[in-house]
Formats: structure tokens, sequence, C-alpha cells
């Protein structure tokens, strides 16, 4: 659209916030469940993704020439005969960053207080609207990061490419412990989940087994991991 | 001596349904007030507009004198009107220093808690450990202990103790003995004699006829959404207090 990636890149990360946010905005003032919110939005922004860009790709070469700052976390860097992206050094820091705001700040307290028990934050004197959509704004501005990351990862870029990725992050964090029920769950457990999926599908797909397989053997994943999990906390209990 | 919290002529409609009709309360300073209703007698409205959690269609809250108005229990709260719900309003999955600081907590000093808002986990854990010792509850070993690792007596414990916290006028205790045995009921209101020693006032609505009558040093009772009459728990039984209740036998005049 002729703007400079800078900017460009600016208004992604605030159509992050925004979109975050507005999901939190329904969630908190319609009194709507979030997860109608969320399945209502995704196809909502799906289709006005698709009308923005007119269903067309952008190629790799073109980014490349005109705004190669978009390929910057893809960019590699050799250490001591290991190859890292950039964009795992981002990872590892917005998971160190997210490690001390939930931890080390009363916004995670409360976090985790809203997730326990939305009732009792809001006696305990949370504002627990407001928290809900900054939490959602979070999530919104992370997703938009994580898009920045995947152009350089993929080079090329397609309205329709990560159309699934939400369900990745949701396996991933399942698998790292978190709780659907919430109040529960860790950063560096979801850390974990991302790079059991991660390393478990990349696995799969070097081993040559076919994408059909690949599905099916992340969706036996899920079952055991939850089903370990639920078992664990009875036992402890 | 003036009272500390005075409830004048609060009513509440919902719809054609009278929940309270221009009922008083006054609790004094240092005192146990038993708040005692037959069912459906508008005693919990009574309690949620005390508390700012229902806000009454006419009448008039004064606090220490002052007319005060709100519009949630966050703003109760603020004022010196804290409350101990009936089902805690605690974070079971939260340290029971993080359940007593919530909404409130204390941010390190300098730039690492003014622009980093870095929590000073120790000040906190100090301060709770220091209240929690005050009332006498300090048999809990580790206060960075998570709240669903404790009873039902000890999670009590921490509401009250947070309740009794910072800067509190009034305590508002709401069936603080309904889920708990016999032994935990008997702490508990060792708790409430423990806060009425040092200074704080107690609303304490109960169902329990037993525990009213021990710790109470007025007892309110409410009947078909207004204060049918105070009594002097020494001088009437138990009885006499259903029997007000119900219905069945006649206030004394005061």
């Amino acid at each position: 659209m002729g703007i400079p990636t800078l900017p460009a890149i600016a208004v992604g990360m605030v159509s992050g916030i925004a979109t975050g946010a507005f999901n939190g905005l329904l969630v908190t003032r319609l009194r709507l469940p979030p997860f109608i919110v969320t399945l209502g939005t995704w196809n909502i922004f799906f289709a006005l993704v698709i009308f923005f860009t007119g269903s067309q790709s952008i190629r790799s070469s073109d980014i490349e020439i005109n705004a190669p700052l978009l390929h910057f976390w893809g960019e590699r860097i050799n250490l001591g005969g290991f190859v890292f992206t950039y964009g795992a050094f981002l990872m590892i820091g917005i998971f160190v960053f997210l490690w001390f705001l939930l931890n080390k700040t009363a916004w995670g307290r409360h976090v985790y207080a809203i997730g326990d028990d939305k009732d009792a934050a809001e006696l305990s004197g949370i504002r627990t609207d407001r928290m809900l959509v900054s939490i959602y704004a979070v999530a919104g501005l992370v997703v938009a990061i994580g898009a920045w990351v995947s152009i350089g990862r993929v080079g090329s870029v397609s309205p329709t490419s990560f159309y699934e990725g939400n369900l990745d992050s949701i396996t991933a964090v399942v698998i790292g412990g978190t709780s659907l029920f919430g109040g529960r769950g860790t950063i560096i457990g979801s850390l974990f989940g991302a790079l059991i999926v991660g390393v478990f599908s990349s696995g799969l797909s070097i081993a040559g087994l076919d994408v059909l397989w690949q599905r099916f053997a992340l969706g036996c994943l899920i079952i055991i991991a939850v089903g370990i999990d639920q078992w664990i906390r009875k036992v402890s209990n | 001596m003036e009272p500390v919290l005075v409830a004048k002529n609060l009513s509440k409609k919902y719809g054609r349904v009278v929940a309270l009709e221009s009922a008083n309360l006054e609790l004094y300073p240092g005192e146990v007030l038993g708040v005692i209703g037959d069912n459906g007698a508008g005693k919990s409205t009574l309690i949620k507009v005390l508390c700012g959690a229902v806000i009454p269609d006419s009448g008039e809250i004064l606090l220490d004198g002052k007319p005060v108005t709100f519009t949630s229990p966050i703003e109760a709260r603020t004022l010196g009107i804290e409350t101990v719900y009936q089902n805690l309003a605690l974070s079971p999955a939260l340290s029971i220093t993080d359940n007593m600081f919530l909404g409130r907590e204390i941010r390190q000093k300098g730039f690492m808690g003014k622009f980093l808002k870095f929590l000073d986990k120790k000040a906190m854990a100090d301060e709770a450990r220091k209240r929690l010792s005050e009332l006498g509850l300090l048999t809990i070993q580790n206060i960075n202990q998570l709240v669903e690792t404790l009873s039902g007596g000890q999670r009590q414990g921490v509401a009250v103790a947070r309740a009794t916290s910072f800067g509190t006028k009034v305590v508002i205790m709401d069936e603080p003995t309904a889920a708990l045995g016999v032994k935990e009921s008997r702490r508990v209101l060792e708790l409430i004699s423990e806060v009425r020693a040092r200074g704080i006032p107690i609303i304490l609505i109960s169902h329990n006829m037993p525990h009213v009558f021990e710790v109470a040093d007025r007892i309110h009772v409410h009947r078909l959404g207004t204060r049918l009459c105070v009594i002097d728990p020494k001088k009437y039984e138990m009885s006499d207090a259903v029997a007000f209740m119900t219905g069945a036998k006649e206030p004394p005049q005061s």
C-alpha cells in the first residue's frame, strides 16, 4: 500500500493490540463466552484479511527488495556450528519478559486471580473487566509479533498462512500444563509445550510421515498430555 | 458513645418484592453485632447494601457520623468497610501473601517498582506473617503456601486477616462458620473475639444460633424487611430469638 516499512510494522502491532482488545471488549461488555467471541472474530478478521489483501500473496523476492526489515527475524546467525534465526532470540526475550510480567508484577498476579475465580478477584478489588481487556490486548500484540517473525521464517506472505496457528498455540499451552479452566499454568510450561509440539511435528516431517498422520499423532499427543496432567493432579491430591 | 456505622431507613424493592423496608442498623465501636433472621427476611439484602454489593432505593448510611455512598464493594472497602464473604473470595491457586495483598500490592521502592512495577514480595510476606501472627494464626508454616493447600478454617483465617489489615473500620462477616466443622468453627469464633479485642467492630450474619449467642454483644433480629428488635444475648434465650424471628412471640418494647 506504499507505507514505509517501519510505520507498516507499527500499524501491524497496533492492529494486533486493537483486535485483541476488541475481543476483550466483546467478552467483558456483552458478557459473551470467550470461546464464542474468539470463534466469531477469528472468522471476521480472517474475512477482513482476505478482503484487504485481495487474497493475493506477496513474493519473498519482492519483500527482500522493498521491505527487507520484514525478514529481519528470519536472518540466521551461526553460533559454534549451530544456526539460529534472530526470531529464536526474540522468542526467548518474550518468554523472559512475560515471565517477569506474570510473576513479578501485580498485573501478573491479577491474571492468575481472574483465571482462578473471577468473582473472587472482583471482590478482592481487582477491576476484572479492565484487566481482561488488557490481557486480550497483550495476546493480540504477541500474535502480531508472531506474524512478523513468520514473514521472516516463511519468506513470502500469504493471507491464508497460519490460519490455524491459534489451534497450535492452544495445543502447546495445554501440553505445557496450562489449565483450560483457568488460574493454573506457567510460562516455562508453555515454552516446553511449544517445544514439544514443534519438535514433535518437525520430527515427524523429517521422518517423512504423511501430513495426514502427523495431524493424527498431534491429536493423540494432546489427549495423552492432558490425560497425564489430570492423572498427576488426581494422584497429588 | 457514637455508633461507627449507622443505616437509616434503607429500602430496596426487587420488582414488587420488598426486600428492605425502612431498615435501621447501628454498630457501636468494639462490639460484635449479630444479625439473625429467617430466610427471606431481607438480612442478606441489608448486608449487601452495607458492603456495597446492592444499591438501596432510598435511605442513608453513615460511617463515623458522615454520610457515605458507594456503588461497589471496592468503594465500600476503600472507605474502611471490609467484608468476609461466605465463599471467602480467595484465589486458591495463589499464595497466602498474594491473596492478602490482592488488589493492593506493595511495589518495590525506586526505579524497579515505579517504572518496572516490580512487587516487593519480601515486604508483603513480612506483613502477611505479622498479620497472621497477630490473629494467632501462625500455625500456618509457610506464608507462600498456596491457599488451596489450607484447611477451611485456615482459609477463613486468611480472609479475616486480609479484612482486618488495611485500616479497617468495620468488618462484615457473612456466615463464617457455615462450611466448617466443629473444631474449625471454634477457631473462627476465637478469631472473631480477637478481632474485637483489637477494637474493630464486627457485623456477624449467621444462621447458627449458638455461635451468634456465644460471641455477639447485641443481636439484631430482622423480620419482614426491617429491624424487629435488638436483644441482649445475656437476657434472652435462643428459643426467644427464634420466636421473635418467626413471629411466634411479640418482641420486647425498646
